[in-house]
């Protein structure tokens, strides 16, 4: 049987295929267009799954989409948001999104919907290797459930109980990001990055902003939010409760917004920690499974697994809106089968497109580019690419099928060696452009975790941090709190990053890279090795590898393929940044 | 609706949000229940207001002229290009700095590509062309032409260049114009047009629906001479506006603006008959029977441009010219209705406006299409004029030029002086930059769809004027023929840093390509093979071993949906969303791919279908090759399937060969849904006859098992 998955028209576009209830292809449709955040129908991620799977429109038997368009527009209706939509008519289609599947993708079998949140819950608990487990989602707003909370036993997934909109501990966490002045679906990631930096000085002010009720609810206080009338996330009263206005996008990071950001973080932790302790009395699992964008908050998960009363956790790599896709996909395939898909628990997430030697070779040979060949010589390739490291170069490494979800994990990434001091800032400076608070994270052989890292389970998709406790100093990915966000990385599921690991820990005695994703600011990760090429030559990493290619900078002048790239028309990003993109 | 107390709306109002929105998707169109719910939610929608009036022109000098900004300098004010805009550069005249009127009388030049002198700019341009003309006479010896011409202006850009050029103090404004007006006007249209246009169709065919996208562009090019009058006239800057002609003669419509129109049952039956009558009259020189079947296609289907290109053929042959000049016109308008993204081209309802409207204006007309039809009475506007479908070639530009210093003349002495006492200036680009120019017309004609007879005669210019192009054009070859993005391969580096093609909008920008819609360019590159003469050998070996070794088939499936395979020209449909399939309006689609030598069988595999039509007995044919007989034949179906067949032995060629699949027409009823967009406009009115969700190639020895 074979199901596809689609999550479109918001933000964070993909598309999924499940055969036989097994996750054969996922991609994310930003990746193929090179929109970041991309909201249009997976057009090009749907043609790549099915081609990955040698299939063509004709063996699919059901296509899956993650919501429910007629609660959502009664959603977006009632809280009055189109009101400030220009035309309002215009922006409601009768029946668009059938009709974009049947009509841009062309294919004309059954479509069956889920509901948003169970899709971030079944791509949770059906992947979890739970066969019965407590399930927690978050995050901004579906249809009308902002938080919901569930139980997976078997083949079985209920949801009992749900937190409606406008409570919304995603659009908590997403209002306080745009009042410290980062984008909205964008700069969240940052705010929890900044937190450490800070005290929780202001956590009685942010405590006004929401309260516990009875529960699973909790309730905001809506003066304070402006994003029901669409135009801004706060109200005028949010400044004068925190007794600051908001931070222009450019203006200086001070000490205040750090204490801003822990204390929305430890507010967060406790609403959080609250609800799951209460799931727990409801469930009485040991296991909880957790989606949802807000699950994307590693430094939350972290505490929710260390002073919650679960004893495992697992969170949906893509806990994102890309990732309902596949939950979508596999409540699809329980109503069409009655048996549970998964295959166990999800052991990896390399399940977009990879190219081979010789479409790599065909490529560079049309280019001006100088490069080694390494076929046939993969333990020298990592032996010098190990070196390269060692000698602090940054790389950019393009291997096997590219990561479903937004981190990179030894697919698409920028690797460097975690002791040096001044890789954090060289990177941003040469690729990241981002800002210089912002961690790196580590990659580390599983075998070697627990020596280095506070853990004592594999991690393999960087969605928990921990302290970390190498006797090895790794300032380039260790954060003030002295915090890591750690991938394992298991020689199972990626042979090479898991040999170039142990090749560097060979000639460095550290068995840890920094990895970071392989994109420059504004774009999305790289995909193909153009894609790579790009990125490698526009920015300043050192050595591209690229399969059993090395590409040196050094023994390169790109000056002028520099100048080329550099004025290729670039595409507008998908994603709005003043207000959650939730039209 | 948000209350106060709470700061959200009522919880009693959810279910009104409900029964609303199952109203809405459910596509009821009763308004009552509707607009009450709307109201009670506070969603009642507002009126439009009426389109914004012109801005009126700041007061003192503006801040930039185009990509000039204002600099102050030893007490001097003048404009210099802005550096930060650098790359905008090669659309606008290459001057650094334009000073404030001196002593010279100043006519300033606005306008499209068409008055840039597209293709010859730098080296030769219209406002060169234009001074150096006026110049030569007495009268008008001491004006200086200032050039804001600019390449892809439109009407907005336009209004916007016409307020702050009055800084420039000109004694006469001169505007060369209207290519590119469609686009513009497009975007004026919202969902109630669409709407309306798609009822109007229903009701009452394609003449309904010109009339009604007729009737909105009338107006908009009213405002826009009203806007004219206002920023020019009433300043007392008198203006004289150029109308643009076409190539009538040389440019062919593509097969996106040949979509087949729906029509009602049994209509384009006929039109296909009549079709497929034409052509063979004329195959077999038989005017009279050619013309009987054009006149019934252009009767039965006035939309489709292949009628009224078909019947401006018949009219030369009968040397009619009159009425070929009037057919050609008819077949170059209708691409505004195809929902394509067509060239650039001036209609016949732009000039009717233009020459009703302008007298009353005080705007002069130097009307191009008519001074080519009392200029050459027995020729229609073709290569010699035309480098492609709009830009002149510098016989074209002398001959406007002329014309339009002529009424310069008129206008700034008060003199009448009759055009023949008006000389072209010796001006000329030399034999490299002509070359250029007619190496950049083989590319641009390419791309849009013409044919290999075109490109030929354009590469053969090209190394007739100098035999350097043919470096710039190996490196086209080249590149053009490897899969990677052009802008990664090294031909391509040396073309734009060579410098040669920069007469082409800088080469850079114009030999890019769309992401993931590179061409291969197989008939242009063929024909700079040809070009070559007695040199061709060794760029054809290099090209075809680049081919095969970077296209070839082999034994991993080739995608031949891959635009390399499966499109010649960059022209599509302008609706978005865009679909993942290969869609087919027209009657035939063709594929090309390549067999590398040694390759003995071809295994194709596709998975097709014939939305909505289903018929035993109407297959569908995939011919090889051009061979009359089917290679093998298709079943109609509504569904997905997949069919697979094998070519080899004396079917296939070594090196390029074609695949044309022939989709059977049918009738089909017209759709219910009503249309609110230019994408469902375009469903509605050009229906798609197939569609292709994978078309694969694979070799294999002739020794494999099935």
């Amino acid at each position: 049987m074979n199901i596809i998955g689609i999550s479109a028209f918001f933000h964070d576009s993909a598309c999924c295929l499940l055969q036989d209830g097994c996750i054969k292809a996922a991609a994310e449709e930003e990746r193929f267009t090179r929109v970041k955040a991309d909201p249009s129908l997976p057009g090009r991620a749907f043609k790549y799954c099915l081609r990955e799977a040698g299939l063509t429109i004709g063996d699919i038997d059901c296509i899956a989409y993650y919501e429910d368009p007629r609660k959502k527009l009664a959603r977006q209706l009632w809280s009055g948001v189109l009101a400030h939509s220009p035309d309002l008519m215009q922006r409601i289609d009768p029946g668009h999104v059938e009709r974009q599947i049947r009509e841009t993708l062309g294919y004309d079998g059954l479509i069956r919907y889920s509901e948003h949140h169970l899709s971030h819950a079944a791509s949770s608990y059906y992947f979890s290797g739970f066969t019965e487990s407590a399930i927690f989602t978050v995050d901004g707003v579906g249809e009308w459930a902002t938080t919901t909370y569930g139980m997976g036993s078997g083949h079985r997934l209920q949801l009992f109980e749900e937190v409606e909109f406008p409570d919304s501990l995603g659009l908590l966490y997403s209002t306080i990001t745009s009042y410290l002045g980062f984008g909205v679906n964008d700069g969240e990631y940052k705010v929890m990055g900044l937190a450490p930096y800070g005290k929780p000085t202001y956590a009685d002010k942010i405590e006004k902003l929401i309260s516990l009720q009875k529960g699973g609810q909790y309730r905001l206080d809506m003066k304070y939010f402006g994003f029901l009338a669409g135009n801004c996330m706060y109200s005028e009263r949010l400044p004068e409760l925190l007794g600051r206005a908001p931070r222009r996008e450019d203006a200086k990071l001070g000490q205040w917004h750090a204490d801003i950001a822990k204390s929305l973080q430890v507010v967060l932790e406790q609403v959080q920690l609250d609800k799951v302790n209460y799931l727990y009395e409801r469930t009485g699992s040991d296991n909880l499974c957790m989606a949802g964008g807000v699950a994307l908050n590693c430094v939350a998960n972290g505490q929710i697994l260390r002073k919650g009363p679960f004893k495992r956790l697992f969170v949906q790599p893509a806990s994102n809106d890309a990732g309902c896709a596949i939950g979508a996909a596999a409540l699809a395939h329980v109503a069409l089968t009655d048996e549970r898909p998964g295959n166990g628990k999800l052991r990896h997430v390399y399940l977009g497109p990879s190219s081979t030697n010789r479409q790599i070779h065909s490529f560079l040979e049309s280019t001006s580019i100088r490069y080694k060949d390494y076929r046939g010589d993969t333990e020298n390739l990592l032996t010098i690419t190990a070196r390269q490291l060692n000698e602090g170069k940054v790389i950019g490494w393009f291997c096997g099928r590219m990561e479903f979800g937004p981190r990179s994990l030894g697919g698409r990434s920028i690797l460097a060696d975690p002791r040096r001091t001044e890789m954090r800032d060289r990177i941003n400076a040469m690729v990241k452009k981002r800002e210089g608070f912002r961690p790196f994270a580590p990659a580390v052989l599983k075998e070697k975790a627990q020596e280095h890292f506070d853990l004592d389970h594999d991690s393999p998709y960087m969605l928990e941090t921990c302290q970390v406790i190498s006797s090895l100093d790794l300032p380039a990915i260790t954060h003030v709190d002295g915090s890591a966000r750690v991938q394992t990385v298991h020689r199972e599921t990626n042979p090479r990053f898991y040999d170039l690991l142990t090749a560097f820990e060979k000639v460095s005695g550290c068995p840890i890279l920094l990895n970071t994703s392989f994109n420059v600011k504004g774009e999305p990760i790289v995909c193909t090795p153009e894609d790579a090429v790009r990125c490698f030559i526009t920015s300043d990493i050192d050595l591209l590898v690229i399969e059993d290619f090395i590409i040196d900078r050094q023994e390169n002048d790109f000056d002028r393929l520099k100048f080329i790239l550099m004025h290729i028309e670039r595409s507008d990003s998908g994603i709005r940044h003043d207000v959650y993109t939730f039209i | 609706m948000i209350e106060e107390m709470d700061h959200r709306p009522p919880e009693l109002l959810k279910s009104l949000a409900d029964e609303l929105s199952e109203i809405l998707l459910s596509g009821n169109s009763d308004p009552g229940r509707r607009n009450d719910l709307l109201d009670r939610l506070g969603l009642m929608r507002k009126k439009k207001g009426s389109s914004t009036a012109p801005e009126t022109s700041p007061a003192g000098l503006p801040d930039t002229i185009g990509i000039w900004k204002k600099v102050s300098k030893n007490g001097k004010t003048f404009y210099r290009r802005d550096a930060a805009k650098q790359f905008h550069w090669v659309a606008w005249a290459d001057v650094q700095d334009i000073f404030p009127r001196g002593s010279r009388r100043r006519v300033i030049l606005l306008g499209e590509s068409v008055a840039r002198g597209y293709l010859y700019d730098p080296h030769y341009n219209v406002a060169k062309e234009l001074e150096a003309i006026l110049t030569s006479r007495v009268e008008t010896a001491d004006i200086e032409v200032v050039d804001l011409a600019r390449t892809s202006l439109g009407m907005n850009d336009l209004c916007e260049l016409m307020r702050s050029c009055v800084a420039l103090e000109p004694e006469l404004v001169v505007i060369f114009a209207g290519n590119n007006w469609e686009p513009d006007v497009m975007h004026l249209f919202d969902q109630d047009d669409w709407e309306n246009i798609g009822e109007a169709f229903r009701r009452e065919g394609f003449p309904a629906v010109k009339s009604y996208i007729e009737e909105k562009f009338d107006r908009s090019i009213s405002r826009f001479l009203e806007t004219v009058r206002a920023t020019l006239i009433e300043k007392d800057i008198p203006v004289i506006f150029v109308i643009p002609e076409f190539n009538l003669k040389d440019w062919k419509s593509n097969h996106i603006e040949q979509g087949l129109l729906w029509l009602p049952a049994g209509e384009m039956e006929k039109w296909l008959c009549a079709k497929a009558i034409a052509e063979a009259a004329r195959a077999n020189n038989d005017i009279d029977i050619f013309g009987s079947a054009v006149r019934e296609m252009v009767r039965i289907d006035p939309s489709n441009p292949l009628g009224h290109e078909y019947l401006g053929d018949h009219y030369i042959l009968k040397q009619q010219y009159a009425e070929a000049r009037l057919a050609f016109e008819q077949a170059r308008d209708m691409a505004l209705f195809s929902g394509g993204r067509s060239t650039p081209r001036c209609s016949k309802l732009i000039r009717e406006v233009i020459l009703r409207e302008a007298p009353g204006l005080g705007i002069h007309a130097v009307d191009l299409p008519g001074i080519f039809a009392s200029e050459y009475p027995a020729h229609l506007p073709d290569r010699y004029h035309f480098l492609d479908y709009c830009h002149l070639t510098v016989e074209g530009i002398k001959l406007a030029m002329r014309h339009t210093a002529q009424v310069i003349t008129t206008v700034l002495t008060g003199k009448e002086i009759s055009v023949g006492d008006i000389r072209a200036s010796g001006l000329y680009p030399g034999d490299e930059a002509l070359a250029v120019a007619h190496f950049g017309a083989a590319i641009h004609n390419s791309h849009n769809g013409q044919s290999q007879e075109i490109l030929r005669y354009h590469c053969k210019k090209a190394v007739g004027h100098s035999s350097k192009i043919k470096i710039s054009m190996t490196e086209f070859a080249d590149f053009s023929s490897r899969r990677v993005s052009s802008n990664f391969c090294k031909t391509f580096q040396q073309i734009v840093f060579g410098g040669q093609m920069r007469q082409y909008e800088g080469a850079m920008l114009t030999l890019q390509h769309p992401r993931d819609r590179k061409l291969m360019d197989i008939e242009l590159v063929n024909s700079i093979v040809e070009a070559f003469g007695e040199e061709s050998n060794t760029l054809d070996n290099m090209v075809s071993q680049l081919r095969a070794s970077e296209h070839g088939v082999d034994s991993e499936p080739l995608n031949l949906l891959e635009s390399f395979y499966s499109t010649t020209h960059y022209n599509d449909y302008a609706g978005k969303p865009q679909t993942t399939l290969f869609s087919a309006r027209t009657t035939e689609s063709n594929f090309s791919f390549i067999v590398p030598p040694g390759v003995e069988r071809v295994d194709i595999t596709i998975s097709c279908r014939t939305p909505g039509r289903e018929e035993c007995g109407r297959p569908i044919r995939i011919h090889i090759n051009g061979e009359k007989d089917a290679l093998t034949e298709i079943p109609m179906s509504r569904d997905w399937t997949s069919w697979s067949f094998t070519l080899s032995g004396k079917r296939l060629n070594a090196g390029t060969n074609r695949l044309s699949i022939h989709w059977p027409y049918s009738f089909r009823p017209m759709p219910a849904e009503k249309a609110y967009s230019l994408n469902t406009l375009t469903k509605l009115m050009y229906p798609v006859l197939g569609e292709i969700f994978s078309f694969q190639a694979v070799s294999r020895s002739l020794h494999d098992c099935d």
